[in-house]
This record gives C-alpha cells, sequence and structure tokens, in this order.
C-alpha cells in the first residue's frame, strides 16, 4: 500500500484574495465600531467561514461550530467599540471564538468531542489524482479521519496551538496572543500535537 | 396633455448597495446598541474622573499624616512616588491594545501582574524606617489599613471593569489582575499619605496585601466583565 503523503508543514494560506478579504474586514470592523452597523455584515461575510472552519476543527462538530460561530459574532459586535481602527480584526475574532469555545467545553463538562465529517480530511489529504485513483482516495480518507481522531483526542491547549499553525495560518507571534501564552509554549503544543499526529500517520503507514 | 420632456429627469434614487447587517445585529440594536468608540472613549474618560474624584475625596476625609515633615526623601520616594507611578503604568499597561488589539505580550502582563504586590512587597522592606520610635501598628491597625486601601481601590478597579467589558479578548485574566494590582498601588500609595505607622511589617502586609487582595480581585472577579 502507497503510503499517505500528508503533508503538515506550515505554510502559508492562498496570497492575495486572501489578505485583500482580511484588509476589507478590518475596514469594515473600524467603520462598524464607529457607528456603521451595516458595516457588520461584510465583517460577517468575511469572516463567519473562516471561524467555522476553526471552531469545526476545535469542536469536533460542524452544528456546534454554527452555534459557535453565530456566539462569536454577535459578542463580537457587542464589543465592537474596542476595536481600534488599524488593527486587524482576524486575531481578535480568533481569540473571541476560542473563548466561546472554552466556555461552551466547560458547561458541556468535556463531553468526548463528536467526530462529524468535515472538510479538515479534504484539505489534510493528498489530492487524488485527476483520474480518480479509488485507492488514493481511501488512503486519503483514512489519513484525514486519522488526523480528525487524533485532533479530537489531544488536550485543547495542543489542538488550538496546532490548529491556529497550520489550519489558520496565523503566525507564532499572533497565535499566542489569541491562546494568551507565550511563543515557546505555542511552539511547543504545536509541536506535540504534529508529533501526535505524526505517530498516528505512521502506524497507519505500517498496517 | 403636458409635454412632459419639459420636466428635466430626475436622477433615479441610487439603490442602498450597503448590505444588510445580520439579523442579530438588528434585534440588537433594537434593545440598545452596543457603545460605539466615542462612547466608550467618554465612559472612559468618565471613569477615571470619577476614580480621582473618590481618590480625592477619601484623602481629603480621612486627612494628610501628621508626621510629613520628618519623612525622609527616600521614603516618600520608595512608599509614596514609586508605587503611584507603578500603579498608574500598570493600569495603562493593563488596558493598551497592542500590536493586534488583543493587548501587550502575555509574557510581559503576567510579570507585570505579579510584580505589583512585590512593588509594596520591596519597598517596605527595603526603605528604613524615616526616624526612630515611629508608630508600628498592631494588628487592629492593620485591619483599618488593608480594609480601607481596599475600599479606596474597590470603586476605580470596578469602574475600570464597567468600562472595559467585553475589551480583553486575550489574557482576561491577567489583564484584570494587572488592572486591579494597579489600582491597588494608587490606592496604597495615596494611603501611606494618611497612614503614620512607619513599622515595615505593617507597610508589607497592610499596604500590600491590599495591593495583592486588589490584583486577586481583578484577575478572578472582574475578568468575567472584562472577556468578551
Amino acid at each position: 500500500m502507497q503510503s499517505s503523503s500528508v503533508s503538515l508543514d506550515m505554510s502559508a494560506r492562498a496570497p492575495s484574495s486572501e489578505s485583500e478579504a482580511t484588509h476589507a474586514a478590518d475596514l469594515a470592523m473600524a467603520r462598524c465600531a464607529e457607528g456603521d452597523d451595516a458595516a457588520f455584515h461584510e465583517v460577517f461575510s468575511a469572516l463567519a467561514p473562516r471561524l467555522a472552519a476553526f471552531l469545526k476543527r476545535l469542536s469536533g462538530s460542524p452544528s456546534l461550530a454554527d452555534d459557535l460561530v453565530q456566539e462569536t459574532m454577535l459578542k463580537m459586535y457587542q464589543a465592537r467599540g474596542h476595536f481600534t481602527p488599524g488593527m486587524p480584526v482576524v486575531p481578535w475574532a480568533y481569540a473571541v471564538a476560542r473563548n466561546c469555545y472554552l466556555d461552551a467545553a466547560r458547561a458541556a463538562r468535556r463531553r468526548p468531542l463528536v467526530l462529524e465529517d468535515t472538510e479538515l480530511g479534504a484539505r489534510n489529504a493528498a489530492r487524488p489524482s485527476p483520474e480518480g485513483d479509488g485507492e488514493q482516495n481511501l488512503i486519503a480518507r483514512r489519513a484525514a479521519e486519522a488526523v480528525e481522531r487524533t485532533l479530537a483526542g489531544m488536550t485543547t491547549l495542543r489542538r488550538e496551538a496546532f490548529v491556529l499553525l497550520r489550519y489558520e495560518g496565523l503566525s507564532v507571534a499572533a497565535a499566542a496572543q489569541v491562546l494568551g501564552a507565550s511563543e515557546g509554549a505555542v511552539k511547543l503544543r504545536a509541536f506535540q500535537a504534529y508529533e501526535m499526529i505524526r505517530t498516528e500517520l505512521a502506524k497507519l503507514d505500517s498496517r | 396633455m403636458p409635454n412632459f420632456d419639459d420636466i428635466p429627469d430626475v436622477p433615479s434614487r441610487p439603490r442602498d448597495s450597503r448590505p444588510r447587517a445580520p439579523g442579530f445585529v438588528t434585534a440588537a440594536r433594537l434593545r440598545a446598541p452596543p457603545a460605539t468608540r466615542a462612547e466608550l472613549g467618554k465612559r472612559r474618560r468618565a471613569a477615571i474622573a470619577l476614580s480621582v474624584a473618590w481618590l480625592t475625596v477619601q484623602f481629603l476625609a480621612f486627612g494628610l499624616r501628621g508626621d510629613l515633615a520628618r519623612l525622609s526623601l527616600g521614603y516618600v520616594l520608595g512608599l509614596i512616588v514609586a508605587p503611584l507611578s507603578a500603579g498608574v503604568l500598570a493600569i495603562v499597561a493593563a488596558a493598551q491594545q497592542g500590536q493586534l488589539g488583543l493587548g501587550a505580550r502575555p509574557l510581559s502582563i503576567v510579570m507585570l501582574a505579579l510584580m505589583c504586590p512585590l512593588v509594596f512587597l520591596v519597598a517596605g522592606l527595603a526603605v528604613p524606617a524615616p526616624y526612630r520610635h515611629g508608630e508600628t501598628g498592631n494588628l487592629m491597625f492593620g485591619a483599618y489599613c488593608l480594609n480601607s486601601t481596599l475600599a479606596w481601590a474597590l470603586l476605580p478597579i470596578a469602574s475600570a471593569a464597567v468600562v472595559l467589558r467585553g475589551a480583553f479578548a486575550a489574557g482576561a485574566i491577567w489583564r484584570s489582575a494587572l488592572l486591579g494590582g494597579g489600582c491597588g498601588l494608587v490606592a496604597a500609595a495615596l494611603f501611606t499619605l494618611h497612614c503614620p505607622v512607619v513599622g515595615k511589617t505593617h507597610i508589607v502586609v497592610a499596604h500590600g496585601g491590599a495591593v495583592l487582595v486588589s490584583a486577586v480581585l481583578g484577575g478572578l472577579v472582574f475578568s468575567r466583565f472584562t472577556r468578551p
């Protein structure tokens, strides 16, 4: 069986269109902070999908993630006066989203995470060949499931550090601020998460 | 029939191209729209003014210590000027936005929050008594100073927590502890201008203890308000 070729390098997200959208969201949030309610719709449109993906990866549950996105956006709107024009809105949004997730996790008294199919699998898996090789798809799906399972089983601290660095594309400095931790701690947690995932994938390869 | 061509064309009203806000934005606006930056700025200035007024009234009510003229420069600098300055800096550091709008670097905030109570501990131990046979205080004095300093600090901490409601998206506990510690330092420094006790134990435990309690209060209680 050909080994899975899941890449876990800390690659950057797609460039210019995303950075333009992010910059537009920054400006829209600044306008909302000054009292323009309609501008928040632009913030919502720009950030909701990104936050949904982040919260899905943290919680493992798309339905919970959708609820948490709504809660996050509501809290951002209510705290709009504290947003400083010129600041990026994305790290702030991640921090608020993380708080919402932690509150939900505490309320659920750390119930085991529910694993559901997410787009995480598709993004993690090696791209199938254009001819639609069934075996490649199977390998990719199993690798994605292994990653999801490992993420669900690790501590929240490691999972959120890894997700922010690997999937959300934040720098270590930005992730440290979002998580309220030192850069060293974030790197360590992300590395530990990475090692756990790599170990799981290696087990998969050896079967 | 009149000639309609004589009527100049009126430009059609441009469609409102701004997208509608999400439903909850409209709902929130109907109840009470969240404060804008300008409104929060006014509230911050009001909170600062209220806190200064509160401390001034308390200080005038309690009065200046009778041995002020006998205090050494080192005593004044170490136990009044330095804690007062440190307290103000701590409050500013807690409230600042940082590069990402999430406050200063987490490690800096934690270290500053831990240092607030240490300022009085170090100053109280390091600064020698300004004169011999000064008042050393007893348990009652200690309780009086601790309670009074806390009372002086409480209103500034509470008004800061109200104004900064939802402001600390990241690091809320430590930033609130720093805020509480800063308010405690300011209160303790001002209270030292009233309290005539020069005993080191009294200064460290009663005055320094109030700073510690303020920091803990900020971190554990008021962080519930400052976190969005």
